[in-house]
C-alpha cells in the first residue's frame, strides 16, 4: 500500500512537470515531450547508477524512478506526436524528433552509467 | 486557489503511475525483452489516438478531463526513461535483442498509435 502510494506520488508531481514544460515548449516540432523524454532519462540513468554503486533505498526508488522518471516521460504522446508529423508530410522531422530522443538520451545515460 | 487542470493532469499521472507499475510487475521479460514496458507503451499508444480521436470534440469545453486523462492518465502509464534506460543497458549484453526492443517499440508504438486512430474514427 505504502509503495503504491510512493508511485502515486512521483507520478502526480511528473505529470505536472511534464504537462507545465509542454504547455510552454511544444511548438512546431514537440521540444516539451522531447525535453522531458531527455530529462527523466538522465534523471533514471543517475538513478540506475547510484543503485549500482549501493542500495539506495526502495522507497526512494518507488518515489524518483517509478513515480517520478515514469511520469515526467511518456511513450504515447511521443509516438502520437511523430506519427502526426508523418501524417502532416513532416516525414523527416518526424525521423528526426524520434532518432534524436532516442538516441541523445541514450548516449546521456550510456556517459551517465559510465562515470 | 489551485488550477483545475493541473489537479486533473496530477491525478491522472498518479493513477497512471500505479497502473503502469502494477501492470509492468506482473509482466516478465521474454527472451530478456522488457516485455512489461512494451506492453503498456505500446497499450497507452493505442488508448491515447483512441481517445484524442473519439473525444476530443465532445470534450473542448472540459479541457480538466481532457488533459487529465490524456496527459495524466494515460501519459504517465506510458514512459519513455524505463524504455531508453532498458535499452542502452540491453545493447553490451546482447545488441540483436536490444535492437529487437528497440524496433518493437518504435514500429509497434507507431502501428498503435494508427490503429487507435482508426477505432475511434469507428466507434464516434
Amino acid at each position: 500500500m505504502i509503495s503504491l502510494l510512493l508511485v502515486f506520488t512521483g507520478g502526480m508531481v511528473g505529470a505536472v512537470s511534464r504537462f507545465e514544460i509542454s504547455r510552454h515548449l511544444n511548438k512546431k516540432i514537440p521540444f516539451g515531450t522531447g525535453i522531458a523524454n531527455f530529462t527523466g532519462g538522465l534523471l533514471l540513468g543517475y538513478l540506475i547508477h547510484l543503485q549500482s554503486q549501493g542500495d539506495i533505498p526502495e522507497w526512494v526508488w518507488l518515489l524518483l524512478a517509478t513515480g517520478f522518471c515514469g511520469g515526467y516521460t511518456t511513450y504515447s504522446t511521443f509516438s502520437y506526436e511523430a506519427f502526426q508529423l508523418y501524417k502532416e508530410g513532416r516525414i523527416w522531422r518526424g525521423v528526426a524528433y524520434v532518432f534524436l530522443s532516442i538516441v541523445l538520451t541514450g548516449i546521456g545515460i550510456v556517459v551517465i552509467l559510465m562515470f | 486557489m489551485i488550477n483545475p487542470v493541473y489537479l486533473a493532469v496530477a491525478i491522472g499521472g498518479g493513477i497512471g503511475s500505479i497502473l503502469r507499475y502494477s501492470l509492468s510487475s506482473l509482466i516478465y521479460p521474454i527472451s530478456d525483452i522488457p516485455a512489461g514496458t512494451l506492453t503498456v507503451n505500446l497499450m497507452g499508444c493505442f488508448l491515447l489516438s483512441f481517445f484524442y480521436q473519439m473525444f476530443s470534440q465532445r470534450l473542448q469545453n472540459h479541457p480538466s478531463l481532457q488533459k487529465g486523462i490524456a496527459t495524466g492518465l494515460i501519459g504517465s502509464f506510458t514512459t519513455f526513461s524505463a524504455f531508453s534506460a532498458e535499452f542502452v543497458q540491453l545493447v553490451p549484453d546482447d545488441l540483436f535483442i536490444a535492437m529487437v526492443y528497440l524496433l518493437t517499440t518504435i514500429f509497434g508504438g507507431l502501428a498503435m498509435t494508427s490503429l487507435g486512430l482508426t477505432a475511434g474514427r469507428r466507434s464516434k
